[in-house]
């Protein structure tokens, strides 16, 4: 008897544990790309948006601005399917460096958030015309793009002095012409740049001593200066003749203003 | 060995001491120069519409963008009486930036239209004795459209809020004073 009772015992135990197993066979052996219970992710297409705080990036003299872009791509099979996010810079149809691929994300749900910083150099032209083209890929190598625009580039004004910011014209005598002094300016910003060039009196240590005017020196202006350009400025001192008295050493400033062009 | 103890110590080193001068007075002559940048961005300080008797404000910023010379500089406004500039004169140590205001101050004869004048932004140095000093320098726009007179403040009644609740409390308390008097009749 017990052993008939132990038996059906074991069998309805059986019948009960295949019924639990059919549902794990049917899946490990479901075709790919199918979605039996849940066990397959569908192949779908991510979408994505991004904002910016806005749409002006400002240019830095002789460095790189960092405009940001916060991207959101949304996944039906989840934030961890989001793989990357690659963003191009274009000025119009140009597009400008090498794409910025962000692979590290963060997200709950299907949201992925992915932050993308790009670059501005100074030498990048200001202007109105800038985009950024953001293409989201996911785990199932399917992808999606989208356009933040228009951006702004603010021009800046910017100039450094390469080499020569002191000019020595060594000893001279009234009607005396020196040899060409030169500084090398650099234009450090956006937007090419006109030069204003204006010199000053040269005044004497020795007291009592004639000062000679600012237009005995002739400068050659470069003006414009392209963006970047590095452009020698030569200068001529032709001291006058009739400056009495004229004694012992003469100094100077040049003032070199750039403006827009 | 002869021949070395004839030129001795002093015969041994003077081909070093001769390179070493060399040395001394390349490096003299390839020493960088006191290279100086300036920068400032936005190149155009736009104010907006301001009207009669009203005024904006708005910022930009200068950069020394030389990596081993600090800058000294001052900002000059030119042409546009209205506008004046905090600070008009600082330091800044290498590569780094500093924000200035611009502000205009629109009086009440003012004529509609628009206005505009130079931020100046100069560099300043020490003249070295005997040779010309090089100062770079920048010329900002500035600018503004004046239309119309500026919208007057409008006033406002404050009421304290202690005597409002205090008020408050009272009347309830009276009302309830006369209910239950009402009630007791």
């Amino acid at each position: 008897m017990n052993i008939k009772r132990y038996g059906a015992a074991i069998a309805v135990v059986s019948i009960a544990l295949a019924m639990l197993a059919m549902p794990v066979a049917a899946a490990v052996v479901a075709p790919p790309g199918g979605s039996v219970n849940g066990q397959f992710n569908a192949v779908t297409t991510p979408t994505i948006t991004a904002t910016a705080s806005g749409n002006s990036v400002y240019c830095t003299p002789n460095g790189v601005t960092t405009f940001t872009l916060t991207a959101t791509v949304t996944d039906v099979n989840g934030a961890a399917a989001s793989d990357q996010v690659s963003a191009q810079l274009y000025n119009g149809a140009t597009a400008l460096g090498a794409p910025i691929v962000v692979t590290s994300g963060t997200g709950t749900g299907n949201t992925a958030t992915f932050t993308v910083g790009i670059p501005f150099p100074y030498n990048y032209p200001a202007g109105s015309a800038y985009s950024v083209v953001l293409t989201a890929s996911n785990t199932q190598k399917t992808s999606a793009a989208y356009t933040f625009s228009p951006i702004t580039y603010v021009a800046a004004l910017g100039i450094s002095i390469d080499s020569g910011s002191s000019l020595n014209f060594g000893t001279l005598g009234p009607g005396d012409t020196s040899a060409t002094q030169t500084t090398t300016v650099h234009n450090t910003v956006n937007q090419a740049e006109n030069m204003g060039i204006s010199t000053n009196p040269w005044t004497s240590s020795a007291s009592g001593a004639a000062s000679v005017p600012a237009s005995s020196l002739s400068p050659n202006n470069p003006s414009p200066l392209s963006i970047d350009a590095h452009a020698p400025i030569g200068f001529v001192e032709t001291v006058p003749t009739g400056i009495s008295p004229y004694a012992g050493t003469y100094t100077t400033t040049i003032t070199l203003t750039a403006s827009a062009a | 060995m002869k021949k070395l103890s004839k030129r001795g110590i002093g015969g041994l080193l003077k081909p070093f001491l001769f390179l070493l001068l060399t040395a001394a007075v390349a490096l003299a002559v390839t020493a960088p120069a006191n290279a100086v940048g300036v920068g400032a961005s936005p190149s155009v300080v736009n104010l907006g519409t301001i009207g009669r008797g009203g005024s904006a404000t708005q910022d930009f910023r200068i950069y020394n963008t030389d990596n081993s010379t600090p800058l000294n500089y001052t900002v000059a406004v030119v042409g546009a009486n209205a506008v004046s500039v905090t600070p008009s004169s600082g330091a800044l140590n290498p590569l780094t930036n500093t924000t200035v205001t611009v502000q205009a101050n629109v009086n009440n004869s003012a004529k509609d239209g628009n206005y505009s004048g130079l931020l100046v932004v100069n560099s300043t140095a020490s003249g070295r004795t005997g040779q010309a000093v090089i100062l770079p320098a920048l010329a900002v726009t500035v600018k503004y459209l004046v239309n119309g007179t500026a919208p007057t403040p409008q006033s406002t009644t404050t009421i304290p809020l202690v005597p409002l609740v205090a008020a408050g409390v009272i009347v309830v308390v009276i009302a309830a004073l006369y209910v239950g008097i009402r009630r007791l009749r």
